[in-house]
């Protein structure tokens, strides 16, 4: 069990953690979307890096992320999450040396599809909208890598709709920063980024109170949107849940969005 | 050029009476189990067998949605079901978890698989290890433009089918979670609850900017009809109609008017009459550019209400020229009405005599489900459709 973290500062990550970065066009909803040379300078001294591919892939595109999976190719990257099967069949294709993770946005949802997953494949990114009985099935079923999302603000819409320059032209507002839309008094940040749209939980998702019950081999800790103290605050309580120093007082932590781990699956 | 297959959604048999009436070549319906349209009244696995006899009997084509994605529990009774659907002799599934359909290709490899939308497909590559899977088509997402179309149907061996008409996803279909995040049902297990058409506030730095209509993620619907030609040039196979929860009267209006479009010729009346059959506003999205805000709701400013569905015609009585009718929405003597057919050109005409049930004349038809007789200008057929003449 060991913490994969996409932190606020990567000088922050200590020798026993993995970090998790992205990359340029292909990559969102984390901090630190590195070029291609920033990338192949970081795997060069660091070898528990996992690179992040988790945008659906435009046919233009193909070219390039080709480029990129034949560079990375017997690099020393540690794992590749994707979300988009094309970087599947294009590292089959090529016969690419690259340890591949998948990761496609809520689909992960059984053992099943983790363990008969192409032999390239080492593990999986389970999906989050699973119950707790569910999720800890599916770990104790899976013979390859788990990853679970351990903490951070949650993806929840993603598209390829400008949504909020659309409202804005519509309405003639100016432009502005920091968007969230609210409802019943919950508020949901909202990015427009390169024609994409992204909106994210209305609470920081951390699962520290469950940690014992759920044996996965990387738990994810994902800075993006998260204030750097309440990060480091709570990125601590993890690492200390993790080497057995957790003291009790931090069971009052409640950061679990309810919503999570007890989705119902039909009315 | 291919014959290109127009595909209905069909929530019924009933529903599957009136997609084949009005000219689909094939139907995709929802099972009781694996189907993302939980609130959908899907069929149990005795009534597929009767749509598949139905739909074979006139040589239309049914395929069965099992499009959730697949939790452990769902997995035990998989194998079991995809049995039973092949013994019935149904002609492909639409799946997008990649195990269910690989367990689909090892235990029935007689019946196709169609990977549903849901997988997000826009590019070659990701098509492709849907072909290495043993896919026959994919269902593209919404999202694709004309240009990617085009290059997968260039670049692999599958069937390409495309959404031409129906409600969008505003968010990548199968990537969105809103509705698990907001209101506790899992969006892609069946449970989607259309938060996307919700009303938001929006904020700016904290401060409150919402315009004079409230904020929301809601796209219009989609509607190809100016573009069938260009589709059906690019060789897409299939062109599929959005909306197993639809009812009677937008089947047969969506099916009947794109069936003529694919056959002869697309007109002015075609363009309206999809526009108003679903009280929503509908444009083509993504096939030619990214959709700017001409393609997106905010409610209250652009929903249109009407009441254009008057009645179905039962019987007609060419002695007579009488039709029978069972009333929608209220008409009454001096309404132009047009009468729209799966065989014959619509028509209009102004109503000038009413009667009842009894042959009693009548001044209005107030209420729904009445039985009226209506003397027409031209013969009409059972299954045909009267509604307020566009203007």
């Amino acid at each position: 069990m060991s913490l994969l973290i996409n932190p606020i500062n990567i000088e922050d990550i200590k020798s026993n953690e993995y970090l998790l970065v992205g990359l340029h066009s292909f990559s969102h909803s984390i901090n630190h979307i590195l070029t291609m040379d920033e990338l192949l300078a970081l795997i060069k001294t660091n070898n528990k890096v996992f690179l992040l591919i988790n945008h659906l892939i435009d046919n233009e595109k193909l070219e390039l992320l080709n480029n990129i999976l034949n560079t990375l190719s017997q690099k020393n990257l540690y794992g590749l999450l994707f979300e988009d099967y094309a970087v599947l069949n294009l590292t089959l294709k090529h016969n690419y040396q690259i340890n591949l993770y998948l990761a496609s946005k809520n689909s992960i949802t059984s053992s099943s599809l983790i363990n008969h997953s192409d032999s390239l494949i080492l593990g999986a990114l389970v999906s989050n909208d699973l119950s707790l009985e569910e999720l800890i099935l599916l770990l104790n079923n899976t013979r390859k890598k788990t990853l679970i999302h351990a903490y951070g603000y949650q993806l929840i819409y993603y598209s390829k709709r400008p949504v909020i320059s659309n409202y804005q032209k519509t309405f003639h507002l100016p432009q502005s920063k920091n968007y969230e839309i609210k409802r019943k008094d919950n508020c949901y940040s909202l990015i427009e980024e390169k024609g994409y749209s992204y909106l994210y939980s209305d609470k920081i998702f951390n699962s520290i109170n469950y940690l014992n019950e759920l044996p996965a081999d990387f738990y994810l800790i994902n800075s993006y949107l998260v204030d750097e103290d309440i990060f480091n605050r709570d990125l601590e309580v993890f690492r200390q849940q993790l080497t057995c120093e957790l003291d009790d007082h931090y069971s009052l932590y409640q950061l679990v969005n309810p919503n999570y781990y007890k989705v119902k699956h039909h009315e | 050029m291919n014959k290109v297959e127009l595909l209905s959604p069909a929530g019924s048999l009933e529903k599957i009476k009136w997609a084949i009436h009005y000219g689909a070549d094939a139907i995709y319906i929802g099972g009781e189990m694996f189907s993302l349209r939980a609130n959908a009244i899907n069929f149990k696995l005795e009534e597929i067998e009767e749509a598949v006899m139905l739909c074979h009997a006139h040589n239309v084509k049914l395929y069965v949605a099992l499009n959730i994605v697949f939790h452990d529990q769902d997995v035990k009774e998989l194998d079991e079901y995809l049995l039973a659907l092949a013994k019935i002799k149904i002609d492909a599934i639409i799946i997008s978890d990649v195990y269910a359909i690989k367990r689909a290709r090892e235990l029935i490899p007689e019946i196709d698989v169609h990977v549903s939308t849901q997988a997000s497909i826009l590019n070659r590559e990701a098509a492709l290890y849907y072909q290495s899977l043993g896919a026959t088509r994919v269902v593209l997402a919404r999202e694709a433009s004309l240009n990617t179309i085009k290059d997968i149907i260039d670049h692999t061996n599958l069937e390409v089918e495309v959404f031409i008409h129906g409600a969008m996803c505003s968010s990548f279909s199968g990537r969105c979670t809103l509705s698990n995040n907001m209101t506790n049902r899992d969006a892609n297990h069946g449970g989607c609850s259309q938060v996307c058409r919700f009303d938001f506030e929006l904020l700016a730095d904290k401060k409150n900017i919402t315009a004079e209509y409230p904020f929301s993620l809601a796209a219009k619907d989609l509607m190809m009809a100016e573009y069938i030609n260009e589709l059906i040039a690019a060789g897409v196979h299939s062109l599929k109609i959005e909306g197993r929860m639809r009812s009677i009267y937008y089947i047969a209006m969506v099916v009947g008017t794109y069936r003529k479009i694919i056959d002869y010729y697309l007109s002015n009346d075609d363009l309206i009459r999809l526009q108003r059959c679903a009280n929503r506003e509908a444009v083509p999205q993504f096939l030619k550019s990214i959709p700017d805000e001409q393609a997106a709701y905010y409610n209250g400013r652009m929903e249109i209400s009407n009441q254009d569905f008057l009645g179905i015609i039962l019987d007609y009585d060419p002695k007579t020229q009488l039709m029978k009718i069972e009333e929608r929405n209220a008409f009454e003597i001096g309404t132009a009405v047009t009468i729209f057919s799966a065989k014959n050109k619509p028509f209009d005409f102004i109503i000038n005599e009413l009667l009842d049930e009894d042959l009693n004349p009548i001044t209005r038809a107030n209420h729904p489900h009445q039985i009226i007789y209506i003397k027409t200008p031209k013969p009409v057929q059972k299954r045909d459709i009267m509604h307020l003449k566009i203007t």
